[in-house]
């Protein structure tokens, strides 16, 4: 204890000089602006920035590309909550409850709940990363392919958990999901798949792409065509500032989210992606009242919200600790640390102990940043929605367009976006939700994968499956929450609660 | 009639002499305007990074501004094929690496272009080896051990891959070694490295990036080099033909431009790119943390390398099963 005090004394006496400072603000500036904006994420602006960041020194830079990944994390939900646009894919599931919440009126409520929650788990999973890092990075290696494919299908029974409507009808989005996560190379065979003899597909399809068509265009082509129900309400904008009983409701939602962001996110692959999803979940089947969410349940908001923002942080473990990076944020960074000379993994903490307490103390001080810049700005959002809306989806058109071009500068990006769109307006009219199909797409890939390597690391041995008791486990649970969904009159309870208006 | 044919030989004759006195004054005034340095790869990536760096230099050299542009997409084909066909006036140059040039054309049914008839190499700047690595608590010491094991036992050896460069060098080193081994794939280099380090893996093929960390940790044993010549980074690593496989399966680095470009400006390019590359501190620094030893080629010694790997890795590519798609 004594020596995590003595640690994170040095790595304040780093993150507190007034470079790094400046290099903190900085990344959380540029973070909140991308994670707003629509279509550019923290990958792109990271690998746009990276050679920028040579000429600082390691610690600097590290501080500033963090700031920027957890910061895009912060404003990720904005136009989500405000707009049912996804900032970030990893604040789809703030659509749900958070927008309800704005169309309530309760925006500014969502808007500061959602700050609030990313910036208590960013201080819990600061202290994770400064005392477990070492112990918590192993949990990556011991866990192996049989286990992720195991978490992988928990996952896409979360997603059938947390679709409202028909159980089909979500069982199918899934599936979709996962069909169009198929599109692309095949990895062993080098095989094409779906790609329509299109170059551009041979990569397979981003899922920025998938999420900005079908939630942001397919919404508003939605909206343009019903003037009712537009998600953007201008009467009764409400209390800026959430209510005690709000903010009671939120606290529980916000330390168990804040755990679980901090567990997944450690894990390689869809870590940061499961956990609001997985939070959502929990939230909705622990809660006295589960007919509430979906209508606009603070507590829907605040732990989707914590999980996301600590597995933000939490991923840099295995990063820092192993020198493997979870993501593909991670994986920049990784490369951003190279470059600067310093070879990650267990000897980081030794070598560079400047480094990565630095980083660490940063972290701190950048969560208390974020919230500084994001509580007041919250009056700004909300004013946002005063503005009419055949003058705001043009706008947002523009943003969707402009921001998913310039990741790649292919026109077929475009293209795609706004067949997906079309995707997403079909979708919504017979009756699918979008928030399935997207977990289907992003767990998909790791689902094939693992599949695949479970199998062949096994020599085709089917019971590989089940040889390892965090895979039991795990199936386990998937199949009695299946089941439980399945159950007629549980599942007549989940359609009465979950149907979104 | 005849004045016309007449006047219509003069026109002729002014154009054919306008374009070639404007061809050797543009290689003249070269370069005159920003030129646009495509990199086929995702931005931030080691390619991508290694591009920035020499461009920095060379537009130094050349007092004119390159702009680096990242056009990542279908394994580097897409930005490949930009620069395929762009005017070739040296305004518009491809930063790449061998996968794009030696394999995409053996592995793609439908190429975007002509690899050898539209785009002609420039210079090379470095290359860098694949190495055969095992666990450091395995019981294989040498590649003779693992040669043995996989003898005895066909089938046995797992070996992980994520692209056809690794895919490739597996199989061949598989091949001149006369054992069966088993492939799995693999996302990424990282996703391999979980699972080799996690102890579910008896060896992979990694690069020097990929393989300083866990080496440096003492959980990585490295047994053979597929380079020509032993790595300058891990000079105690035998190469692979030391240990009497005839396994060459390194990566280069290289810059293309499109096919046409005039020859004195390809061969002012070279020479400054070949004096950066041997030359800048900086440069060198860059190639040698990212695992890539500086090489340097005339243009026409890049030339014959281009045209003699594309068929050397088509038999190996062949050789390895991989089809055509």
């Amino acid at each position: 204890m004594t020596s995590l005090l003595a640690n994170l004394e040095l790595g304040l006496s780093i993150a507190l000089t007034f470079n790094n400072i400046l290099l903190c603000l900085l990344g959380c500036l540029i973070g909140t602006l991308i994670g707003v904006l629509p279509g550019i994420g923290p990958i792109a602006t990271i690998s746009i920035l990276l050679p920028f960041t040579f000429g600082i020194p390691p610690v600097g830079s590290m501080i500033m590309l963090a700031g920027i990944y957890y910061g895009a994390q912060y404003g990720g939900s904005t136009t989500a909550i405000l707009v049912r646009m996804p900032g970030e894919a990893s604040s789809i599931v703030t659509i749900i409850d958070g927008n309800a919440m704005a169309r309530n009126g309760r925006a500014g409520a969502a808007l500061a709940l959602a700050a609030l929650g990313s910036f208590v788990a960013g201080c819990v999973a600061t202290i994770v990363i400064g005392a477990f890092a070492e112990p918590l990075g192993r949990i990556a290696l011991y866990l192996g392919p049989e286990d992720y494919f195991a978490l992988i299908v928990l996952g896409l029974v979360f997603a059938i958990v947390l679709a409202g409507g028909s159980l089909l009808k979500a069982i199918l989005a899934v599936l979709f999901g996962i069909v169009l996560a198929t599109v692309g190379t095949d990895m062993e065979t080098g095989a094409q798949r779906l790609t329509f003899g299109l170059p551009s597909l041979l990569e397979g399809l981003s899922v920025s792409i998938l999420a900005m068509g079908i939630f942001g265009i397919g919404e508003i082509l939605h909206n343009v065509e019903n003037a009712e129900g537009r998600p953007v309400v201008q009467a009764a904008i409400g209390r800026l500032w959430p209510s005690r009983d709000e903010l009671r409701r939120s606290a529980g939602p916000v330390m168990r989210g804040t755990f679980l962001g901090s567990l997944l996110g450690i894990l390689p692959g869809s870590g940061t992606l499961l956990a609001p999803f997985a939070s959502y979940v929990v939230e909705k089947k622990i809660s006295r009242d589960p007919s509430r969410f979906g209508h606009g349940a603070p507590e829907g908001v605040a732990g989707p919200e914590a999980a996301n923002n600590a597995a933000a942080q939490t991923c840099f473990i295995p990063l820092l600790s192993l020198g493997l990076p979870p993501n593909a944020v991670m994986a920049l960074m990784l490369g951003a640390m190279t470059i600067q000379g310093i070879v990650p993994g267990p000897q980081v903490f030794t070598k560079h102990p400047d480094l990565f307490w630095g980083m660490v103390a940063s972290m701190w001080v950048g969560n208390a940043m974020l919230l500084v810049i994001n509580l007041p700005l919250i009056g700004l959002w909300v004013s946002l929605l005063k503005v009419p809306y055949r003058l705001l989806f043009p706008a947002i058109l523009l943003f969707c367009c402009i921001g998913l071009y310039s990741v790649n500068r292919l026109p077929e990006d475009v293209y795609f976006m706004a067949g997906f769109g079309l995707v997403g307006l079909a979708l919504a009219k017979l009756g699918f939700e979008a928030a399935p199909l997207l977990l289907g797409f992003v767990l998909g890939d790791s689902l094939e994968a693992n599949f695949r390597r479970v199998l062949i690391l096994g020599d085709g041995d089917w019971t590989k499956f089940v040889s390892s008791p965090v895979a039991v486990v795990l199936l386990l649970a998937a199949l009695a929450m299946f089941c439980a969904t399945l159950f007629p009159r549980v599942r007549k309870g989940r359609e009465e609660v979950l149907v979104e208006q | 009639m005849i004045p016309l044919s007449k006047s219509l030989a003069a026109v002729l004759a002014c154009v054919i002499g306008l374009s070639t006195a404007s061809a050797a004054m543009a290689a003249d005034t070269y370069p005159s305007r920003p030129v646009t340095m495509i990199v086929p790869f995702g931005a931030g990536g080691g390619t991508d990074v290694i591009a920035r760096t020499v461009s920095d230099e060379l537009s130094r050299a050349l007092g004119q501004s390159i702009v680096v542009e990242a056009r990542p997409g279908a394994n580097g084909a897409i930005g490949s094929a930009v620069v395929a066909r762009a005017v070739p006036d040296g305004y518009t140059l491809l930063f790449t690496a061998q996968s794009t040039y030696s394999l995409n054309p053996n592995l793609m049914k439908d190429p975007l272009f002509d690899q050898l008839k539209d785009l002609v190499p420039v210079a090379s700047i470095g290359r860098s080896p694949w190495l055969i690595a095992v666990p450091m608590e395995s019981e294989f010491k040498s590649l003779a051990d693992v040669v043995a094991y996989g003898k005895a036992n066909p089938g046995k050896l797992v070996f992980p891959f994520w692209q056809s460069s690794v895919l490739v060098t597996g199989e061949t080193f598989g091949r001149m070694a006369d054992i069966r081994m088993r492939k799995v794939p693999y996302k990424g280099q990282v996703e391999a490295n979980t699972d080799f380090l996690g102890g579910r893996l008896p060896l992979m093929v990694t690069d020097i990036a990929g393989g300083r960390a866990p080496v440096e940790a003492g959980k990585m044993r490295l047994l053979a080099s597929t380079t020509a010549k032993r790595s300058a980074a891990f000079p105690d690593v035998p190469t692979m033909r030391e240990q009497g496989l005839d396994v060459v399966t390194d990566s280069m680095l290289a810059v293309f431009a499109p096919a046409g470009t005039p020859q004195p400006i390809l061969d002012r390019l070279n020479q400054e790119v070949s004096r950066i590359v041997l030359g800048s501190e900086k440069v060198r620094d860059r190639l040698r943390q990212l695992g890539l030893e500086p090489t340097v080629m005339t243009q026409n010694e890049a030339d014959a390398f281009v045209r003699s790997e594309m068929t050397r890795w088509e038999e190996m590519i062949r050789r390895a099963g991989l089809q055509k798609e």
